[in-house]
């Protein structure tokens, strides 16, 4: 199982702050993301990635336990 | 006195609250091109004055309230006004912006700035209409909130009126002005003057209030292009994805999960750059939960300003300082209780950021066993009364009141004292982002992100070049020192300049190019220096990314490009530091608490502190100073500052009085010398 969490305007227009599910890589929870909440896919794809507080690419393989988080581009303040 | 550029009204006014007498100061439209407008003019009104002044709290001391040119034109976030003086809590040049509604209202009264000196013998108010100056008893206003005056002037100007109600704009002090906290601040509407105890100047001259109201229209030189370019202008920021969609969606309190992202929040007085609890105090929950509605400065697509509930009315939200610095700074994860200290400490007149942070310090002193003040991480049921406590200077808050440098010099511990110059630092851990470090470091006015630069917005908050490499960070702080002080200058918020980053590679951090753009800026130093020593190379506009230089070029008649407009920027950073020196700054003084320069943030990984002192010998360099931060002649003559009275003028006393100062004084007061 894994602990995906999105932060940035992506949570706000995409509904969803966090998905408990299964998957193996970025790449396949950003489409599991997409299903599960009717946003295209690509939001999700261009978002910066960080796996159990490490920054990361897309291509990122995932593990069991793993946290994912998904921050959307922001700035500024 | 008038002009022949647009976007002015013509006059300054000049208030002597000690004799009332009313006059207008002179300002000529050579001053106009050389210092703008907002910070920019301020610092020369006051270089002007410097000599005269005796310290801080003297009648003596200026209070500068300035607009920008483009103020009243209709170019997007343009009615942010500002204040300088010398500040209580630095005791060098200070300038707080401000978003409320006055600057607007000064200009239709026809002015373009107001300078206020003398003290008056009792409290006063001073009602502003068009050419009439009034000063009114202010005895029964003494003591009032800060939203419990506004509305009662509103009442006193009304009954003025017949009942009618009077669109004015307002500057008033809350109890911490009158009681001189060093960092109390000026409030306009629900937006404040926050920084560096303006108010506390202001209470100094037992000045209240300020209303201001005229019907005056100002006059772009060419209306019609002006109008065409705000039109798109307009629709450009509404498109970008940070002036269009995180900042209108989220306010700055959307940084709040970005920095913990990136290990670059406040978090017990900046000993960790991570918040467990981070989500229960960051923008997403603001936004989702608590938000009301958005609302922003007048003329502003931005709309960065929250709107939540406090004790049953809909109040100003936190920003995202308040929310970094009241939430993992204290160890407090109940962002209702930042709403209500927010609130607090608006209606009682303090800047939220050094009470922030003077309470994180008082908390770490005690954990130290340095000050046994009763105040701990994470306790915060007593908080509420303590901002009370400080505004009406009682008990432990008569102490807290002077600051975090203040209280280190009395009880010790100066390497977690977060302040540069004696300003207390936003909610940025900067050994997680280096070159803000260095803004940090440098900034005029003392610690602050904006003044300093805002390098994050490369580190990690935006584009994503290396956080902790040193390389470009000096010649990319001075050009946005430099860029940020004329946007200030010309009236406009400085968050318009984040639409300066091309959009694709804010919304696209995967894509190759903006990889590639991140990897090659630590390697655009000589490119950003060729700017830095030459800005007027630059002789055009910057199409669609940047219509700054096109909107004073339109509004006012001057002629300016990309390249002047930066000149015009180094010419107020450059004046400023000009006064700060004479005030006895020097590189000695460009510095940050050990915590962030000795002490890696991650254990073991040196490259998590601030190398300093490296980035400090090339910013001096690229700003045409020398290496003991002082301004060179040549630079001076190139900006046209070598012949003002400050350049001339010897180098003066600090005018910043610790605690040793204090004891002098009361010693002396009780005869023993
Ligand atoms: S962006 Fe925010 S602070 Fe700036 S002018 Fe707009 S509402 Fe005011």
């Amino acid at each position: 199982m894994v602990t995906i969490k999105i932060y940035g305007t992506l949570r706000l227009k995409c509904g969803m702050g966090q998905l408990e599910t299964y998957t193996d890589s970025i790449k396949d929870a950003c489409r599991l993301l997409a299903l599960a909440t009717g946003t295209p896919e690509k939001e999700f794809r261009r978002c910066k990635f960080a796996v159990n507080g490490k920054r990361v690419g897309l291509g990122t393989k995932l593990s069991d336990g793993d946290e994912l988080v998904l921050l959307a581009p922001s700035g500024g303040g | 006195m008038s002009t022949n550029y647009g976007g002015y009204m013509g006059k300054v006014a000049l208030v002597d609250l000690a004799t009332g007498r009313i006059s207008e100061y002179p300002w000529t439209d050579e001053e106009r091109r050389l210092f703008i407008g907002g910070k920019t003019m301020a610092a020369k009104i006051i270089s002007d004055h410097l000599s005269e002044i005796v310290s801080p709290l003297d009648p003596s001391n200026l209070l500068v309230v300035t607009t920008g040119p483009l103020t009243g034109t209709g170019a997007p976030s343009s009615s942010r006004f500002n204040i300088s003086t010398i500040s209580p809590l630095t005791g060098i040049l200070t300038s707080s912006n401000c978003g409320g509604n006055f600057g607007y209202y000064l200009k239709k009264a026809g002015y373009d700035a107001l300078i206020i000196t003398g003290r008056s013998e009792t409290p006063v108010w001073l009602q502003i209409h068009n050419d009439t100056f009034r000063l009114h008893p202010a005895d029964d206003m003494w003591g009032m909130l800060t939203g419990h005056v506004q509305e009662h002037l509103d009442e006193k100007l009304a009954e003025g009126a017949n009942g009618r109600k009077v669109k004015n704009g307002k500057i008033v002090i809350g109890p911490a002005g009158e009681n001189l906290v060093r960092y109390a601040s000026v409030v306009s509407n629900e937006r404040l003057a926050g920084r560096g105890g303006v108010g506390a100047v202001m209470g100094s001259k037992n000045l209240k209030a300020v209303t201001v109201s005229g019907n005056k229209m100002v006059q772009a030189k060419k209306p019609e292009q002006m109008l065409k370019l705000n039109q798109k202008w307009f629709k450009y920021l509404h498109g970008h994805p940070l002036t269009g969609d995180q900042m209108p969606r989220l306010g700055t309190a959307g940084l709040v999960s970005a920095m913990q992202f990136n290990g670059q929040l406040s978090t017990k007085n900046y000993k960790y750059g991570q918040y467990e609890d981070y989500e229960k105090v960051n923008g997403e929950t603001l936004a989702e939960k608590y938000n009301i509605v958005n609302k922003g400065c007048l003329t502003c697509p931005i709309k960065c300003a929250r709107t939540v509930e406090v004790n049953g009315k809909a109040v100003k939200g936190p920003e995202l300082e308040t929310l970094g610095l009241l939430g993992g700074g204290i160890l407090n994860n109940d962002i209702e209780l930042i709403f209500k200290w927010n609130f607090e400490l608006d209606e009682l007149g303090m800047d939220t950021i050094s009470a922030a942070n003077t309470l994180s310090y008082a908390m770490e002193a005690n954990e130290q066993g340095l000050w046994d003040n009763g105040l701990e991480f994470g306790r915060t049921e007593t908080i509420s009364q303590l901002w009370d406590d400080i505004a009406h200077r009682r008990g432990v808050g008569n102490e807290l009141a002077e600051g975090s440098r203040w209280l280190s010099e009395k009880y010790g511990g100066k390497d977690f004292a977060v302040h540069a110059k004696g300003m207390e630092l936003a909610a940025y851990e900067p050994r997680r982002a280096v070159g803000l470090g260095l803004g940090y470091a440098t900034s005029n006015r003392g610690g602050c992100h904006l003044n300093g630069g805002y390098m994050v917005i490369m580190e990690g908050l935006g584009l994503a070049m290396d956080a902790q490499t040193p390389h470009a960070k000096a010649d990319g702080t001075v050009m946005f020192q430099d860029l940020m002080e004329c946007i200030s200058a010309t009236g406009q918020c400085l968050f318009t300049s984040y639409a300066f980053f091309p959009f694709f590679l804010l919304k696209y951090p995967q894509a190759w190019y903006t990889k590639a753009v991140n990897k090659i800026l630590p390697m655009a130093g000589p490119v950003m220096r060729i700017i830095n020593k030459y800005p007027e190379i630059a002789c055009i506009h910057l199409p669609v990314i940047f219509n700054q230089s096109k909107a004073m070029e339109l509004a006012t008649g001057m002629n300016m490009k990309f390249g002047t407009y930066i000149k015009a920027g180094k010419r107020g950073y450059v004046l400023e530091r000009l006064i700060n020196t004479k005030l006895g700054i020097t590189a000695a003084d460009d510095k940050l608490p050990k915590r962030f320069t000795d002490t890696p943030q991650v254990e073991g990984d040196d490259s998590t502190k601030v190398p300093l002192e490296t980035m400090k010998k090339v910013y001096y360099d690229a700003r045409g100073f020398d290496q003991n931060g002082l301004p060179k002649e040549k630079i001076l003559k190139k900006l046209k500052l070598d012949n003002l009275a400050v350049a001339k003028m010897p180098v003066r006393q600090p005018l910043w009085e610790g605690p040793a100062a204090a004891e002098k004084k009361e010693a002396c007061a009780d005869g023993n010398h």
